[in-house]
């Protein structure tokens, strides 16, 4: 029984998020609502130190905790590391969003810490029931980040159309899970690779419990034919918890993925390969249907719901090609998370900023931008580039190492799949670029009709909505706020680096996928 | 003996689950949805987990269908509503019975290795609970306390709102 | 995970407590189905439109005032719903935590402790929000 706790410091990390989330909360009760922002700081504050002391602490380590119930490796320090810098950057975004638009704004961050430290556990998971109830963690602060914007219909819509759609998925998940642990006996991601290895064991129940744990998974990642909740979610949520909901929740996603399928499927792979088809036609088919739906959009928030469809497609693709091309996939995969956040970062925080002086999120809306402020012009642009794969951006850097991982894993048609797919979402990429660079600044045409949605009843300090919104969009918005402009310069320098040198964090990232792929 | 009571408590179960999807009333939905719950109980009992049908009964028949109730009661707007005809309801059907074909053919295919009937010994359980199971445990703490914030936060009337 | 430990385990025992409960339980619904059967038999049916007014205590019914204390029942169910939770997890606590402390593994002990914890602080919470008021 003591072997049992003896590791039990090694979840401190977690153990001191929890604890800052309820000190968060707690100084919410307390402080008056000027200070308020103090919370942000807090939190940004704790994750920076939680993020270096994690990797004071565990860097080098492997251990398993609780007879194989989680894993403190390699792995889950890189996700771990990566899901707070990730929080501190999501938290600087959002702070003149929240102060503006939304009450209560404590909760706010005091559940994205809860949902961080859900994500941090979904990385350490080695068995099913632990990953799940991480999993619930994560999808019940999302549920509730989501109907953060009380007064706004759109956003009780997406909240009430996640948490149904949520629900039915997690049920779908505990039953595959149920129907594994009833043939394999362990709910283990070992135990799950040893039942499909053995033949007298693995049977279609087994198989079709896979199938729904890959069905449950499906629509936390939003991938084809689970994504229906997605556009809707992310255009009704507020934009803050939108940037989240695309970067965090699908690397929480994938990392718990990842693990489940390096550990519990990848070592039965001489006995049962057909997972592989079955991931890889999700792959195809998101990688289409996201990119061919997203050209239809006109608001921005929605065209970034279905590019982020798009993107899971070319991660499905990477974790098909896990089989045969083992440590290059899973490189792949998490160099391509890394990217993609730091991109999706970049123009999502330019699109904070734009809302937070305008109300407006259209595409229509982004007439002119370059004229009226050069640099978020320029920021999403550069973040737009990168995401459509263009060389010298972090996204070309991604998708080159994940396509030719694809490729050399057996899957020749779903990398050229992959890349015609980029070639399309380079269309509608250009479009919004167009409607920047291109189109001119709406002059005295009050076109600001009500399309946009009205923050709710607290919003505005000074701020001039529709009636006025042309007077304030023809003349030059301000630069964006301290923080803003500190997350889109970060992001920027991040998109750039990645795109010319990405050697040490390829380093880290082959130390982190060593350990869930030993020897492939 | 013990099929004969399976056999009947499954039926309670069927029946309360097409109650819930085909009935136009709503509260009756959720009245349809106790008894299948509780008819689950009596499953877990015929399976000689007591401790199991004591949770099912304690929380789904008495804490979460309360809240379903309540929620319904909360948000009509002049009487009970009716639930309003889902034109899709063929294709949910051929959905539905699409998955029941599916899980029939797979636990009819490849029976299941049957063991001895067998009660876990309930000291056993707890202790595994709390010793190896005590970090999902407490995830689980946390993740009531986010359900209880954000039903405060979505549900109450704000000072400045309403 | 493979939990199962078997015991010396008497079926026939299980299932004579359990058909007693079941017994019980068949008294008391035939019981009320006794008596609503009866009523129903014996009384006699002339229903007025008097007769047929909701009963408030002799008074005339008021109009139904659904309007703003609504919430809060709402918000009270949520919190029985943790506190129902937290009840099923201190029955197999109960049962194992003093035994693990003499065993000399304190992990029970303050697991529990810390989940009851974090309950409390929303209570704490839900109080500090005004949740717990009645009045508006």
């Amino acid at each position: 029984m003591s072997t049992v706790t003896e590791n039990l410091y090694l979840l401190t990390p977690e153990f001191l998020l929890a604890a800052l989330a309820l000190l968060v909360f707690a100084l919410d009760l307390v402080l008056p609502e000027s200070r308020k922002t103090w919370l942000a700081w807090i939190g940004m504050a704790g994750l920076t130190a939680l993020a270096i002391f994690s990797v004071r602490m565990l860097a080098g380590r492997t251990e398993s905790l609780y007879g194989g119930l989680l894993a403190v490796d390699q792995f889950s320090l890189f996700f771990k590391v990566f899901f707070m810098g990730l929080g501190v950057f999501i938290i600087l975004s959002s702070v003149d969003f929240v102060k503006q638009h939304l009450s209560h704004p404590g909760e706010f961050y005091g559940i994205l810490l809860f949902s961080i430290l859900g994500m941090n556990m979904m990385a350490q998971a080695r068995e099913l029931v632990t990953a799940y109830i991480a999993l619930e963690l994560l999808s019940f602060s999302l549920y509730v980040l989501t109907a953060y914007a009380r007064g706004n219909p759109k956003s009780n819509e997406a909240a009430l159309k996640y948490i149904i759609i949520g629900a039915f998925s997690t049920a779908v998940l505990l039953y595959g899970i149920s129907m594994i642990y009833s043939v394999a006996g362990s709910t283990h991601f070992d135990a799950l690779a040893e039942t499909l290895s053995s033949p007298g064991q693995a049977g279609p129940v087994l198989w079709v419990g896979v199938a729904f744990l890959v069905a449950g998974l499906g629509f936390k990642l939003a991938a084809v034919p689970f994504h229906m909740w997605a556009p809707d979610v992310y255009e009704g949520a507020p934009l803050p918890v939108t940037a989240y909901l695309a970067i965090a929740s699908k690397a929480g996603a994938a990392a718990l993925a990842l693990r489940l399928i390096s550990e519990g499927l990848v070592p039965a792979r001489e006995v049962w390969p057909h997972w592989q088809i079955i991931l890889a036609a999700l792959a195809a088919a998101s990688m289409l249907v996201g990119n061919l739906v997203a050209l239809a959009q006109r608001n921005l928030k929605r065209l970034m719901a279905y590019s982020s469809i798009g993107h899971v497609g070319y991660l499905l693709a990477g974790m098909a090609a896990l089989n045969i091309g083992g440590g290059m996939a899973a490189n792949g995969i998490i160099f391509y998370l890394v990217g993609y956040a730091a991109t999706s970062l970049v123009v999502f925080a330019a699109l904070i900023s734009f809302f937070n002086q305008t109300g407006q999120e259209e595409i229509a809306d982004l007439a002119g931008l370059a004229d009226r402020q050069p640099l978020l012009a320029a920021a999403i642009a550069i973040g737009l580039f990168s995401l459509a794969g263009l060389p010298i951006f972090a996204g070309f850097t991604i998708k080159f190492y994940l396509f030719a991982a694809v490729a050399q894993g057996g899957f020749l048609w779903l990398a050229g799949l992959a890349i015609f797919s980029s070639l399309i979402s380079l269309y509608y990429y250009l479009q919004v670029i167009r409607q920047m660079y291109i189109q001119p600044v709406p002059g005295t045409a009050p076109d600001a009709s009500g399309h946009g949605e009205e923050p709710s009843h607290t919003a505005s300090h000074g701020q001039a909505v529709a009636g006025h919104a042309s007077e304030t969009a023809a003349a030059a918005l301000r630069t964006p706020t301290g923080m803003l402009l500190a997350v889109v310069v970060a992001g920027l320098v991040a998109v750039l680096a990645l795109g010319v040198y990405p050697g040490p964090l390829l380093e880290a990232i082959e130390r982190a996928s060593q350990v869930i792929l030993p020897g492939i | 003996m013990s099929l004969y009571l399976f056999a009947l408590l499954a039926f309670l179960t069927l029946a309360g689950g097409l109650g819930v999807v085909s009935t136009r009333n709503v509260v009756h939905a959720a009245l349809y949805l106790l008894l299948s719950l509780l008819a689950v109980a009596g499953i877990y009992l015929i399976l000689f987990a007591e401790f199991l049908a004591l949770v099912q009964v304690l929380i789904y028949g008495g804490a979460v269908v309360i809240v379903v109730l309540f929620a319904i009661m909360l948000t009509r707007s002049s009487e009970y509503p009716r639930i309003s005809d889902n034109r899709q309801w063929p294709l949910a059907l051929v959905a539905a019975l699409g998955l029941l074909g599916v899980l029939a053919a797979a636990f009819l295919a490849a029976p299941i290795q049957i063991t001895q009937l067998q009660s876990p010994d309930f000291t056993a359980l707890s202790g595994s609970l709390f010793t190896k199971w005590a970090v999902p445990f407490e995830i689980a703490s946390l993740v009531l306390l986010v359900a209880l914030i954000g039903a405060i936060i979505i549900a109450r009337a704000g000072k400045n709102e309403r | 995970m493979t939990l199962a430990i078997l015991q010396a385990f008497d079926a026939s025992r299980y299932a004579h407590n359990w058909t007693a409960v079941a017994l019980a339980g068949a008294v008391a619904v035939a019981g009320m189905l006794f008596m609503f059967a009866a009523s129903r038999l014996l009384s006699s049916r002339r229903p007025s439109a008097v007769k047929l007014t909701p009963y408030e205590c002799g008074i005339p019914p008021a109009a139904y005032n659904w309007s703003s204390i609504n919430i809060r029942f709402y918000i009270f169910a949520i919190l029985f719903l943790m506190f129902d939770v937290e009840a099923v997890f201190l029955f197999p606590w109960a049962v194992v935590f003093l035994k693990q402390q003499a065993l000399g593994n304190p992990v029970p002990f303050y697991a529990m402790i810390i989940f009851l914890g974090v309950l409390f602080f929303a209570v704490i919470y839900g109080w500090k929000k005004g949740v717990l008021e009645w009045q508006k």
